[in-house]
């Protein structure tokens, strides 16, 4: 059995970097893995939909390469112990261990938590940018 | 000077992914790259943060390595087309724009999941 985790996630992880620390780190990044994929990104709707999963706190970013070796980000939500948000396993079990359980009329059976991929890759989509992250210099103006 | 570039980023790039085929590509990293950071994880205030910078419509994570070679996600915002919000100008109001870091990677910080996408375990 599973021993109980204590809460380590209060929401707030992360925190602003300095442009310039950040560029010569995605500058080490493209000169160690030259070719590869140097970023990828996700459109505000999916982050929001995790982001408003009961008790999420923040979002995890696993790194993970497909059968023909792309590399992708797979993202969950996370709670307050740093558990993943993954989908129930076992819907019909949990459904009815959730209605036996049910505290109130109308409370869902069961979570649905969505995992998300898909993100979009530079290079190798329209309109990558050009700046300090990504190829070391600011676009012109 | 830099063509205009069209708005082409609404905001709904990223879908869901069957955790079963997630968790198998998750393996396929820890199997090809063994002892290295697997994930990161930002708290949903930084996210938000850049989230709600004018004209944010997505967030662009980049691969980054420090000094000492350890692994980091830099996160920007990203405009409707597709520039990153790292700079302003054009303007004669400034505008601050974040750019964050400090992800709690895994292993190496509290909390540390064990599950279908970190070790395989249900």
């Amino acid at each position: 059995m599973e021993t109980e985790r204590k809460p380590c996630i209060t929401g707030r992880e992360g925190g602003p970097i300095k442009l310039d620390v950040a560029a010569s780190w995605t500058k080490n990044y493209r000169e160690k893995h030259p070719g590869e994929t140097i970023s990828q990104f996700f459109g505000k709707e999916i982050l929001e939909r995790i982001l408003a999963q009961e008790r999420c706190l923040g979002i995890r970013f696993y790194y993970a390469l497909d059968h023909a070796g792309k590399k992708h980000l797979v993202i969950t939500g996370v709670v307050s112990d740093g558990n993943d948000q993954i989908p129930d396993e076992r819907p019909e079990e949990a459904a009815a261990h959730d209605l036996a359980a049910m505290p109130a009329a109308g409370a869902p059976a069961h979570k649905i938590y969505e995992v998300g991929d898909q993100s979009t890759p530079c290079p190798g989509s329209p309109n990558c940018p050009h700046n300090v992250l990504s190829v070391g210099k600011l676009a012109r103006e | 000077m830099e063509t205009e570039r069209k708005p082409i980023i609404t905001g709904r790039e990223g879908g869901a992914i069957d955790p079963h085929v997630a968790a198998s590509w998750t393996k396929n990293f820890r199997d090809k790259r063994t002892g290295e950071t697997i994930s990161h994880l930002f708290g949903r205030e930084i996210i938000e943060r850049i989230l709600a910078q004018e004209g944010c419509v997505a967030l662009r994570f980049y691969h980054a390595h420090d000094h000492d070679g350890k692994r980091h996600l830099v996160i920007s915002g990203v405009n409707h087309d597709g520039t990153d919000q790292v700079h302003h100008s054009g303007s004669a109001k400034p505008i601050l724009y974040e750019v964050g870091d400090q992800s709690m990677p895994c292993p190496g910080s509290p909390g540390c999941p064990k599950g279908l996408l970190s070790d395989g375990a249900l």
